[in-house]
Order: structure tokens, then C-alpha cells, then sequence
């Protein structure tokens, strides 16, 4: 497993994807699931910056990244501490709607208590 | 930040590379809205675009409007399989001109 924690800032969002990318490809994952999964960290990390910190970059907002690739399965692990989501504003989706069939995808939220 | 502009058979090409995302797409935004409102059409080389989220696509979607708006012709040409993906993972690839 590797992890990296971030400032963030906006200019650290691809960075984000830049670590991720390099870690995957040191597990010698496919450069076009690594496109896929980039996608998701780049909206998921934009989320945090925009919403979780509202845009405040100050030195105290950090995003903690961790890597993680075991045989076929990749776990990518995204924690801030900003905002807290609100659960009722989640809608669901088909993740196999924008998903392809290359990548089987799961995604958890979780709080701190 | 501003992308490499030319001129070719009266339509301006703005050249955009690397990352679009939160980031730049404003910028983006921007520079197209300029370029609409002094040229008749406008075309984005996306060859060397490398990524590109969803505020740069959201960039693309108010350009396109913009232009037609003002009657002006608005085209994305050879975009980047990175491109290409999010396009149609959005199903937007058929909301815009695309030529390869």
C-alpha cells in the first residue's frame, strides 16, 4: 500500500491523480483502467476541494491518498476532513451506466464518528 | 493561462493541451467566449489533451451553447482518446461536432 497526503489545493488535484497514476503503474495495472480510475479520483477530489473545503486552501486542509492493489482488485482510499456529505443529497446511480465492463466499481462513504 | 490560437479557412482553432480540469476549464471558458464573439467559427484542436473532468466538460457544453446562441459554428476536431472516453461515458458524444 502506498499513500501520500496532499495540501488541498487546486493545483494538488492533479497531482493526486499523478500519484495514483504512478502507483498503479508500478503494479503494472493497464494504462486504460488507469484512465478510468484517474476519472474518478479527479471528480472525487475535486468534490473534496470544492464541497468538503469550499475552496479554502488553507494549510490545515489536507486530502490523504492511499493506493492500494492486491491480485485484481484496486483500492483507492480518498479521507478529508472537511464538510461532512449530506447522505440525503446522494442519489444513486448505475455505476455500470458510466462505468466500463473492464472495471467493476464499488464506492463507500465513510464518516468520521 | 490562455491556449495557442490560428487561423485557418476563416475559422479560429484554439489549440488546447494537457489537463483540463478545475484547475483551467475556466480559463477555457473564457478564452472560447472571447473567440466566439469576434470570430464566426471556432473550432478546439483537442489532440493533446491528456485528461479532462467534468468542469471541462462543462466548459465544452457552455461554449456550444454560446455559439449557438450567437449563430456561430462551434467544433471540437481530433480529440484525444482521453477526450473521446468522457465524451461518451457522458453521452455527449453525439451533443457535439466532432471531426477527426
Amino acid at each position: 500500500m502506498s499513500f501520500k497526503e496532499f495540501h488541498s489545493t487546486i493545483k494538488n488535484l492533479k497531482h493526486i491523480r499523478q500519484f495514483a497514476e504512478q502507483e498503479l503503474l508500478k503494479n503494472s495495472v493497464p494504462q486504460n483502467i488507469i484512465n478510468e480510475i484517474k476519472i474518478v479520483i479527479g471528480e472525487a477530489t475535486a468534490n473534496i476541494y470544492k464541497y468538503g473545503y469550499l475552496k479554502d486552501e488553507d494549510v490545515k486542509n489536507k486530502i490523504l491518498a492511499k493506493v492500494l492493489v492486491v491480485n485484481d482488485e484496486i483500492e483507492i482510499h480518498l479521507f478529508d476532513n472537511g464538510v461532512k456529505v449530506d447522505k440525503s443529497m446522494v442519489k444513486p446511480r448505475d455505476l455500470s451506466e458510466v462505468i466500463s465492463n473492464q472495471v467493476k466499481l464499488d464506492l463507500t462513504l465513510l464518516e468520521n464518528s | 493561462m490562455s491556449y495557442p490560437e490560428n487561423i485557418e479557412n476563416d475559422t479560429l482553432i484554439i489549440s488546447v493541451n494537457g489537463d483540463v480540469d478545475l484547475e483551467n476549464s475556466d480559463n477555457l471558458r473564457e478564452q472560447v467566449s472571447k473567440a466566439l464573439e469576434a470570430n464566426t467559427a471556432v473550432s478546439l484542436n483537442m489532440s493533446e489533451v491528456s485528461y479532462i473532468d467534468s468542469s471541462g466538460v462543462a466548459a465544452l457544453i457552455e461554449s456550444k451553447q454560446k455559439a449557438e446562441e450567437g449563430g456561430k459554428d462551434f467544433k471540437i476536431i481530433k480529440p484525444s482518446e482521453s477526450v473521446i472516453s468522457v465524451l461518451q461515458m457522458a453521452k455527449l458524444d453525439a451533443f457535439f461536432i466532432i471531426e477527426n
